[in-house]
Protein backbone atom coordinates (compact mmCIF):
# COMPACT_ATOMS: atom_id res chain seq x y z
CA UNK A 1 0.00 0.00 0.00
CA UNK A 2 1.34 3.61 -0.71
CA UNK A 3 3.35 4.87 2.39
CA UNK A 4 2.06 8.10 2.44
CA UNK A 5 -1.72 6.57 2.04
CA UNK A 6 -1.11 4.64 4.67
CA UNK A 7 0.62 7.73 7.09
CA UNK A 8 -2.76 9.46 7.06
CA UNK A 9 -4.63 6.19 7.32
CA UNK A 10 -2.49 5.62 10.87
CA UNK A 11 -2.89 9.55 11.41
CA UNK A 12 -6.89 9.13 11.52
CA UNK A 13 -6.36 5.62 14.11
CA UNK A 14 -3.68 7.75 16.34
CA UNK A 15 -6.31 10.66 16.52
CA UNK A 16 -9.57 8.17 17.08
CA UNK A 17 -7.32 5.85 19.61
CA UNK A 18 -6.54 8.93 21.74
CA UNK A 19 -9.93 10.16 21.79
CA UNK A 20 -11.61 7.11 22.95
CA UNK A 21 -9.80 7.75 25.85
CA UNK A 22 -6.02 9.36 26.88
CA UNK A 23 -3.20 7.38 26.61
CA UNK A 24 0.01 7.07 26.59
CA UNK A 25 2.61 6.92 23.82
CA UNK A 26 3.54 3.09 24.35
CA UNK A 27 -0.40 2.37 24.97
CA UNK A 28 -1.12 3.90 21.82
CA UNK A 29 0.95 1.85 19.68
CA UNK A 30 -0.18 -0.68 21.92
CA UNK A 31 -3.41 -0.82 20.71
CA UNK A 32 -2.44 0.04 17.29
CA UNK A 33 -0.18 -2.49 16.60
CA UNK A 34 -2.85 -5.39 18.32
CA UNK A 35 -5.09 -4.51 15.51
CA UNK A 36 -3.58 -3.86 12.47
CA UNK A 37 -0.64 -4.36 10.67
CA UNK A 38 0.92 -1.02 11.54
CA UNK A 39 4.47 -0.44 11.51
CA UNK A 40 4.84 0.71 15.08
CA UNK A 41 8.01 2.77 14.52
CA UNK A 42 5.95 5.25 12.91
CA UNK A 43 3.50 6.01 15.22
CA UNK A 44 5.75 7.72 18.02
CA UNK A 45 7.01 11.06 15.15
CA UNK A 46 2.81 11.21 14.21
CA UNK A 47 2.15 11.31 17.96
CA UNK A 48 4.54 14.01 17.96
CA UNK A 49 3.59 15.89 15.53
CA UNK A 50 -0.15 16.03 15.93
CA UNK A 51 0.46 17.55 19.90
CA UNK A 52 3.09 19.86 17.98
CA UNK A 53 -0.11 21.01 15.44
CA UNK A 54 -1.89 21.43 18.73
CA UNK A 55 -4.37 17.77 18.33
CA UNK A 56 -2.82 16.89 21.66
CA UNK A 57 -2.18 17.85 24.77
CA UNK A 58 -0.12 15.85 27.23
CA UNK A 59 -0.21 16.02 30.93
CA UNK A 60 1.82 13.39 33.59
CA UNK A 61 0.20 11.15 35.39
CA UNK A 62 1.34 8.92 38.07
CA UNK A 63 1.99 5.12 37.27
CA UNK A 64 1.76 2.04 39.33
CA UNK A 65 4.96 0.99 37.69
CA UNK A 66 8.26 3.25 37.54
CA UNK A 67 7.84 6.85 36.92
CA UNK A 68 4.97 8.88 35.86
CA UNK A 69 3.69 8.37 32.44
CA UNK A 70 2.49 11.28 30.10
CA UNK A 71 -0.53 11.47 28.76
CA UNK A 72 -1.62 12.16 25.93
CA UNK A 73 -5.37 14.02 25.57
CA UNK A 74 -7.32 15.05 21.92
CA UNK A 75 -7.72 18.79 22.43
CA UNK A 76 -10.74 20.62 20.67
CA UNK A 77 -9.20 20.79 17.31
CA UNK A 78 -7.80 17.56 17.35
CA UNK A 79 -11.45 16.39 17.52
CA UNK A 80 -12.25 18.45 14.27
CA UNK A 81 -9.12 17.29 12.48
CA UNK A 82 -10.56 14.04 13.30
CA UNK A 83 -14.36 14.44 12.22
CA UNK A 84 -13.15 16.05 8.88
CA UNK A 85 -10.84 12.92 8.59
CA UNK A 86 -13.76 10.58 8.90
CA UNK A 87 -15.56 12.18 6.88
CA UNK A 88 -13.00 12.11 4.22
CA UNK A 89 -12.64 8.96 5.21
CA UNK A 90 -16.01 7.65 4.77
CA UNK A 91 -16.50 9.19 1.40
CA UNK A 92 -13.60 7.96 0.05
CA UNK A 93 -14.51 4.14 1.09
CA UNK A 94 -18.30 4.85 -0.59
CA UNK A 95 -16.64 5.25 -3.72
CA UNK A 96 -14.39 2.68 -3.38
CA UNK A 97 -17.08 0.46 -2.21
CA UNK A 98 -19.57 1.62 -5.02
CA UNK A 99 -16.78 0.57 -7.90
CA UNK A 100 -16.01 -2.96 -6.40
CA UNK A 101 -19.49 -3.67 -5.92
CA UNK A 102 -20.67 -3.28 -9.49
CA UNK A 103 -20.60 -2.03 -13.05
CA UNK A 104 -22.66 0.90 -12.79
CA UNK A 105 -20.01 3.21 -12.10
CA UNK A 106 -18.56 5.69 -15.02
CA UNK B 1 18.34 -1.69 26.38
CA UNK B 2 21.66 0.94 27.14
CA UNK B 3 22.68 0.92 23.87
CA UNK B 4 19.57 1.31 22.06
CA UNK B 5 18.77 4.33 23.93
CA UNK B 6 22.37 5.46 23.25
CA UNK B 7 22.34 4.59 19.86
CA UNK B 8 18.93 6.79 19.77
CA UNK B 9 20.32 9.79 20.99
CA UNK B 10 23.29 9.78 18.54
CA UNK B 11 20.60 9.33 15.83
CA UNK B 12 18.78 12.25 17.01
CA UNK B 13 22.00 14.46 17.27
CA UNK B 14 22.02 13.84 13.61
CA UNK B 15 18.69 16.10 13.33
CA UNK B 16 18.63 20.10 13.96
CA UNK B 17 16.43 19.56 17.13
CA UNK B 18 16.41 22.03 19.73
CA UNK B 19 18.49 20.08 23.03
CA UNK B 20 15.23 20.46 25.02
CA UNK B 21 13.21 18.51 22.46
CA UNK B 22 15.19 15.66 22.48
CA UNK B 23 15.51 15.11 25.96
CA UNK B 24 11.76 14.98 25.71
CA UNK B 25 12.23 12.40 22.90
CA UNK B 26 14.71 10.26 25.21
CA UNK B 27 12.62 10.54 28.17
CA UNK B 28 9.29 9.53 26.56
CA UNK B 29 11.52 6.25 24.49
CA UNK B 30 12.67 5.62 28.50
CA UNK B 31 9.18 5.76 29.73
CA UNK B 32 7.67 3.10 26.64
CA UNK B 33 10.18 0.79 27.36
CA UNK B 34 9.32 1.01 31.29
CA UNK B 35 6.19 0.25 30.21
CA UNK B 36 7.04 -2.71 27.37
CA UNK B 37 8.74 -4.08 30.12
CA UNK B 38 6.39 -3.75 32.83
CA UNK B 39 4.06 -5.36 30.71
CA UNK B 40 6.44 -8.82 30.74
CA UNK B 41 7.79 -8.26 27.10
CA UNK B 42 11.94 -9.32 26.68
CA UNK B 43 14.54 -6.84 25.54
CA UNK B 44 13.96 -8.32 21.53
CA UNK B 45 10.42 -8.05 22.17
CA UNK B 46 11.06 -4.12 23.04
CA UNK B 47 12.55 -3.63 20.16
CA UNK B 48 10.96 -5.20 17.75
CA UNK B 49 7.41 -3.12 19.26
CA UNK B 50 9.41 0.23 19.38
CA UNK B 51 11.34 -0.43 16.41
CA UNK B 52 14.91 -0.58 15.61
CA UNK B 53 16.81 2.66 15.64
CA UNK B 54 17.52 2.80 11.76
CA UNK B 55 13.81 2.00 11.41
CA UNK B 56 12.85 5.31 13.98
CA UNK B 57 15.80 7.57 12.26
CA UNK B 58 13.90 6.27 8.61
CA UNK B 59 10.35 7.46 10.62
CA UNK B 60 11.49 11.02 11.75
CA UNK B 61 13.54 11.95 8.64
CA UNK B 62 10.33 13.45 7.05
CA UNK B 63 9.47 15.23 10.06
CA UNK B 64 13.18 16.93 11.15
CA UNK B 65 15.86 18.20 8.80
CA UNK B 66 19.45 16.93 8.81
CA UNK B 67 21.69 18.62 10.63
CA UNK B 68 25.22 17.73 9.46
CA UNK B 69 23.96 18.13 5.47
CA UNK B 70 22.28 21.57 5.92
CA UNK B 71 25.30 22.99 7.75
CA UNK B 72 27.93 22.21 5.30
CA UNK B 73 25.40 23.84 2.73
CA UNK B 74 24.46 26.95 4.95
CA UNK B 75 28.41 27.43 5.23
CA UNK B 76 28.96 27.99 1.74
CA UNK B 77 25.86 29.59 0.80
CA UNK B 78 27.14 32.14 3.98
CA UNK B 79 30.40 32.45 2.25
CA UNK B 80 29.69 33.05 -0.42
CA UNK B 81 29.40 36.71 -0.28
CA UNK B 82 32.74 37.38 0.89
CA UNK B 83 34.23 35.28 -2.17
CA UNK B 84 32.07 37.23 -4.42
CA UNK B 85 33.70 40.74 -2.60
CA UNK B 86 37.04 39.70 -2.75
CA UNK B 87 36.83 38.65 -6.39
CA UNK B 88 35.13 42.05 -7.35
CA UNK B 89 37.53 43.89 -5.54
CA UNK B 90 40.48 41.76 -7.02
CA UNK B 91 39.31 42.39 -10.60
CA UNK B 92 38.15 45.68 -10.35
CA UNK B 93 41.43 46.87 -9.18
CA UNK B 94 43.52 44.50 -10.78
CA UNK B 95 41.99 44.55 -14.25
CA UNK B 96 40.09 47.32 -13.89
CA UNK B 97 37.17 45.46 -14.96
CA UNK B 98 34.49 46.81 -12.29
CA UNK B 99 32.29 45.95 -15.44
CA UNK B 100 31.86 42.90 -15.93
CA UNK B 101 33.31 41.98 -12.17
CA UNK B 102 30.12 43.06 -10.77
CA UNK B 103 28.69 39.64 -12.14
CA UNK B 104 30.55 37.71 -9.51
CA UNK B 105 27.68 38.70 -7.29
CA UNK B 106 25.90 36.36 -9.12
CA UNK B 107 28.19 33.80 -7.23
CA UNK B 108 25.85 34.62 -4.34
CA UNK B 109 22.50 33.18 -5.62
CA UNK B 110 24.56 30.73 -7.82
CA UNK B 111 25.81 29.05 -4.67
CA UNK B 112 22.96 29.33 -3.54
CA UNK B 113 20.46 27.67 -5.79
CA UNK B 114 23.13 24.83 -6.93
CA UNK B 115 23.55 23.35 -2.92
CA UNK B 116 19.87 24.05 -2.29
CA UNK B 117 19.01 21.72 -5.51
CA UNK B 118 21.97 18.77 -4.24
CA UNK B 119 20.59 18.94 -1.00
CA UNK B 120 16.83 18.19 -2.01
CA UNK B 121 17.45 16.88 -5.06
CA UNK B 122 15.15 19.41 -7.05
CA UNK B 123 13.96 18.35 -10.28
CA UNK B 124 14.87 21.85 -11.25
CA UNK B 125 17.81 23.08 -9.97
CA UNK B 126 19.03 23.48 -13.68
CA UNK B 127 16.36 25.90 -14.70
CA UNK B 128 16.67 27.41 -11.56
CA UNK B 129 20.18 28.36 -12.45
CA UNK B 130 19.78 29.36 -16.10
CA UNK B 131 18.47 32.94 -15.53
CA UNK B 132 22.16 33.55 -13.59
CA UNK B 133 23.92 31.64 -16.29
CA UNK B 134 21.94 33.54 -19.25
CA UNK B 135 22.77 37.03 -17.62
CA UNK B 136 26.49 35.78 -17.85
CA UNK B 137 27.15 34.51 -21.25
CA UNK B 138 24.75 37.47 -22.22
CA UNK B 139 27.01 40.08 -20.46
CA UNK B 140 30.16 38.72 -21.64
CA UNK B 141 28.67 37.74 -25.06
CA UNK B 142 28.55 41.30 -25.52
CA UNK B 143 30.89 43.46 -24.06
CA UNK B 144 33.20 41.31 -25.81
CA UNK B 145 32.13 40.45 -29.40
CA UNK B 146 29.67 43.49 -29.55
CA UNK B 147 26.94 41.52 -30.65
CA UNK B 148 23.94 42.19 -28.09
CA UNK B 149 21.57 40.99 -30.55
CA UNK B 150 21.47 37.78 -31.66
CA UNK B 151 23.32 37.38 -27.72
CA UNK B 152 20.12 37.55 -26.18
CA UNK B 153 18.89 33.97 -27.56
CA UNK B 154 20.81 32.95 -24.82
CA UNK B 155 17.71 33.94 -22.67
CA UNK B 156 15.73 31.46 -24.70
CA UNK B 157 17.56 28.67 -22.25
CA UNK B 158 15.92 29.28 -19.40
CA UNK B 159 12.46 28.15 -20.79
CA UNK B 160 14.07 25.18 -22.68
CA UNK B 161 15.76 24.11 -19.51
CA UNK B 162 12.33 24.22 -18.16
CA UNK B 163 10.73 22.07 -20.52
CA UNK B 164 13.51 19.83 -20.66
CA UNK B 165 13.79 19.17 -16.52
CA UNK B 166 9.93 19.01 -16.46
CA UNK B 167 9.46 16.55 -19.32
CA UNK B 168 12.30 14.19 -17.28
CA UNK B 169 9.50 11.46 -16.06
CA UNK B 170 7.70 12.02 -19.08
CA UNK B 171 7.33 10.59 -22.18
CA UNK B 172 4.54 12.14 -24.49
CA UNK B 173 6.23 14.62 -27.18
CA UNK B 174 4.89 18.11 -26.10
CA UNK B 175 7.86 19.01 -24.26
CA UNK B 176 10.70 18.18 -26.97
CA UNK B 177 8.34 19.80 -29.56
CA UNK B 178 8.57 22.65 -27.29
CA UNK B 179 12.15 22.96 -27.32
CA UNK B 180 12.15 22.71 -30.65
CA UNK B 181 10.16 26.19 -31.22
CA UNK B 182 12.67 27.47 -29.08
CA UNK B 183 15.75 26.04 -31.34
CA UNK B 184 14.10 27.24 -34.56
CA UNK B 185 13.89 30.93 -33.24
CA UNK B 186 17.59 30.82 -32.39
CA UNK B 187 18.32 29.10 -35.57
CA UNK B 188 16.34 31.78 -37.64
CA UNK B 189 17.80 34.56 -35.33
CA UNK B 190 21.80 33.46 -35.99
CA UNK B 191 21.05 32.70 -39.78
CA UNK B 192 19.55 36.23 -40.06
CA UNK B 193 22.31 38.12 -37.57
CA UNK B 194 24.98 36.19 -39.86
CA UNK B 195 23.89 36.57 -42.98
CA UNK B 196 21.62 39.28 -43.26
CA UNK B 197 18.60 37.36 -44.96
CA UNK B 198 15.57 37.12 -42.89
CA UNK B 199 13.40 35.40 -46.68
CA UNK B 200 13.02 32.97 -46.86
CA UNK B 201 15.07 32.04 -44.27
CA UNK B 202 12.01 32.26 -41.61
CA UNK B 203 10.47 29.03 -42.71
CA UNK B 204 12.82 27.56 -40.16
CA UNK B 205 10.68 28.54 -38.03
CA UNK B 206 7.73 26.16 -39.19
CA UNK B 207 10.67 23.25 -38.08
CA UNK B 208 9.31 22.54 -35.08
CA UNK B 209 5.60 21.27 -37.05
CA UNK B 210 7.99 19.02 -39.31
CA UNK B 211 9.76 17.33 -35.64
CA UNK B 212 6.39 16.70 -34.80
CA UNK B 213 5.01 15.23 -38.30
CA UNK B 214 8.71 13.42 -38.57
CA UNK B 215 9.49 12.07 -35.66
CA UNK B 216 6.98 12.04 -32.92
CA UNK B 217 3.72 10.63 -34.41
CA UNK B 218 5.14 7.44 -36.98
CA UNK B 219 1.96 7.41 -38.43
CA UNK B 220 2.06 7.17 -42.62
CA UNK B 221 -0.02 9.98 -43.33
CA UNK B 222 1.53 12.06 -41.18
CA UNK B 223 4.71 11.32 -43.52
CA UNK B 224 2.33 12.38 -46.32
CA UNK B 225 1.24 16.27 -44.62
CA UNK B 226 5.47 16.34 -43.25
CA UNK B 227 6.67 15.55 -47.17
CA UNK B 228 3.92 18.29 -48.36
CA UNK B 229 5.73 21.26 -45.87
CA UNK B 230 9.08 20.57 -47.12
CA UNK B 231 7.58 20.89 -50.47
CA UNK B 232 5.93 23.85 -49.85
CA UNK B 233 9.06 25.50 -48.23
CA UNK B 234 11.16 24.57 -50.92
CA UNK B 235 8.69 25.49 -53.67
CA UNK B 236 8.40 28.97 -51.79
CA UNK B 237 12.13 29.38 -52.18
CA UNK B 238 12.38 28.61 -54.77
CA UNK B 239 9.41 31.08 -56.44
CA UNK B 240 10.56 33.40 -54.40
CA UNK B 241 14.20 33.22 -55.27
CA UNK B 242 13.95 32.57 -59.20
CA UNK B 243 9.80 33.53 -60.16
CA UNK B 244 8.12 36.04 -58.44
CA UNK B 245 7.73 37.98 -55.46
CA UNK B 246 7.96 36.50 -52.02
CA UNK B 247 4.17 37.53 -50.78
CA UNK B 248 2.69 35.34 -53.77
CA UNK B 249 5.63 32.91 -53.15
CA UNK B 250 3.56 32.21 -50.08
CA UNK B 251 0.96 30.20 -52.79
CA UNK B 252 3.48 27.56 -52.23
CA UNK B 253 2.06 26.63 -49.36
CA UNK B 254 -1.12 25.89 -50.77
CA UNK B 255 0.35 22.46 -51.59
CA UNK B 256 0.64 21.85 -47.67
CA UNK B 257 -2.75 23.35 -46.90
CA UNK B 258 -4.52 20.91 -49.01
CA UNK B 259 -2.95 18.01 -48.76
CA UNK B 260 -3.47 18.76 -44.56
CA UNK B 261 -7.15 19.14 -45.54
CA UNK B 262 -7.36 15.69 -47.48
CA UNK B 263 -5.72 13.45 -44.47
CA UNK B 264 -7.58 16.00 -41.69
CA UNK B 265 -4.69 17.74 -40.25
CA UNK B 266 -5.54 21.04 -41.46
CA UNK B 267 -8.98 21.77 -40.02
CA UNK B 268 -11.41 25.06 -41.30
CA UNK B 269 -13.60 25.26 -38.30
CA UNK B 270 -15.94 28.15 -38.65
CA UNK B 271 -18.00 28.71 -35.17
CA UNK B 272 -21.49 30.45 -36.51
CA UNK B 273 -22.93 30.07 -32.93
CA UNK B 274 -19.76 32.36 -31.54
CA UNK B 275 -21.35 35.52 -30.28
CA UNK B 276 -18.66 37.76 -31.38
CA UNK B 277 -18.42 35.63 -34.69
CA UNK B 278 -19.45 37.89 -37.28
CA UNK B 279 -17.35 40.94 -35.87
CA UNK B 280 -14.32 38.32 -35.52
CA UNK B 281 -14.35 37.44 -38.93
CA UNK B 282 -14.06 41.28 -39.41
CA UNK B 283 -11.26 41.68 -37.90
CA UNK B 284 -9.39 38.65 -39.41
CA UNK B 285 -9.98 40.10 -43.09
CA UNK B 286 -8.82 43.44 -42.24
CA UNK B 287 -5.80 42.62 -40.21
CA UNK B 288 -5.40 40.26 -43.67
CA UNK B 289 -5.45 43.34 -45.93
CA UNK B 290 -3.64 45.75 -43.97
CA UNK B 291 -1.20 42.50 -43.85
CA UNK B 292 -0.61 42.24 -47.40
CA UNK B 293 -1.70 46.15 -48.77
CA UNK B 294 1.23 47.57 -46.12
CA UNK B 295 3.48 44.76 -46.83
CA UNK B 296 2.87 45.17 -50.69
CA UNK B 297 3.18 49.14 -50.58
CA UNK B 298 6.42 49.69 -47.68
CA UNK B 299 7.53 45.89 -48.64
CA UNK B 300 7.51 45.57 -45.25
CA UNK B 301 5.52 42.40 -44.54
CA UNK B 302 8.88 41.23 -42.19
CA UNK B 303 6.83 43.53 -39.30
CA UNK B 304 3.27 43.75 -41.35
CA UNK B 305 2.74 40.42 -40.32
CA UNK B 306 1.63 41.86 -36.67
CA UNK B 307 -1.24 43.02 -37.67
CA UNK B 308 -2.50 38.84 -38.09
CA UNK B 309 -2.20 38.79 -34.53
CA UNK B 310 -5.16 41.41 -33.95
CA UNK B 311 -7.74 38.86 -34.43
CA UNK B 312 -6.94 36.65 -31.16
CA UNK B 313 -6.07 39.53 -29.17
CA UNK B 314 -9.82 41.15 -30.05
CA UNK B 315 -11.33 37.81 -29.69
CA UNK B 316 -9.60 38.03 -25.83
CA UNK B 317 -10.48 41.12 -25.68
CA UNK B 318 -14.39 40.12 -26.44
CA UNK B 319 -14.55 37.08 -24.32
CA UNK B 320 -11.69 37.22 -21.44
CA UNK B 321 -12.86 38.69 -18.75
CA UNK B 322 -11.02 37.15 -15.90
CA UNK B 323 -7.27 37.04 -16.70
CA UNK B 324 -7.54 38.97 -19.27
CA UNK B 325 -4.04 41.39 -19.51
CA UNK B 326 -2.41 37.49 -18.66
CA UNK B 327 -3.97 36.48 -22.73
CA UNK B 328 -2.97 39.79 -23.85
CA UNK B 329 0.05 40.02 -22.44
CA UNK B 330 2.52 37.14 -25.06
CA UNK B 331 1.24 39.39 -27.97
CA UNK B 332 1.73 42.96 -26.72
CA UNK B 333 5.25 41.42 -25.99
CA UNK B 334 5.91 40.25 -29.21
CA UNK B 335 4.26 43.38 -30.88
CA UNK B 336 6.65 45.42 -28.69
CA UNK B 337 9.75 42.97 -29.39
CA UNK B 338 9.94 43.43 -33.43
CA UNK B 339 8.47 47.13 -33.01
CA UNK B 340 11.45 48.02 -30.81
CA UNK B 341 14.01 45.48 -32.80
CA UNK B 342 12.95 46.71 -36.19
CA UNK B 343 12.34 50.62 -35.36
CA UNK B 344 15.01 51.65 -32.50
CA UNK B 345 17.31 48.12 -33.82
CA UNK B 346 16.77 47.12 -30.16
CA UNK B 347 17.31 43.41 -29.91
CA UNK B 348 19.88 43.86 -27.33
CA UNK B 349 16.99 44.95 -25.10
CA UNK B 350 14.03 44.36 -26.60
CA UNK B 351 13.66 40.98 -25.23
CA UNK B 352 13.05 42.65 -21.81
CA UNK B 353 9.62 42.89 -22.96
CA UNK B 354 8.85 39.32 -22.63
CA UNK B 355 9.20 39.35 -18.83
CA UNK B 356 6.70 41.63 -19.12
CA UNK B 357 4.21 37.91 -19.48
CA UNK B 358 5.21 36.43 -16.27
CA UNK B 359 4.98 39.92 -14.43
CA UNK B 360 1.55 40.67 -15.45
CA UNK B 361 0.26 36.99 -14.71
CA UNK B 362 2.05 37.66 -10.92
CA UNK B 363 -0.38 40.84 -10.79
CA UNK B 364 -3.34 39.72 -12.48
CA UNK B 365 -3.24 36.09 -10.48
CA UNK B 366 -5.34 35.46 -7.69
Amino acid sequence: MNTQFKRGVVEMLVLKVVKDQPRSSYDVIDTLSKRIDVNENTVYPILRRLTKQGYFETKTQASLVGAPRKVYSITGIGEQKLDAFLEEWAEFLEEVLTILGGDNHE
Amino acid sequence: MNDYLQNLETMLDRFIMHSDEKHDIMEDYKAMIEEAKASGLTDDEVIEKLGSVDAIYQAMKPEYRLKKKIANSEKWIALSPFIALIIFFFVGFQYEAWHPGWMAFLLIPLTAIIVEGINHDSEFKLTALMPFLSVIAFVLLGIYTGAWHPAWLVFLSIPMMGIIESSKEKRDSGPYIGTTVFLSIIVFFLVGYFTGVYTPTWVILLTPILFDLFFFNGKKNHYIVGSSLLVSMGLYSYLGLYVTSWPIALLAFMVFIVVGLITGHVTIVINTNHRYGVLLKISFAISLVLFLLLGYLYDAYQLTWLFVLLTPMFSIVLTETRRRWTALSPFVAIITFMLIGFFLDGWAYAWLVFLLIPMVAIIEGD
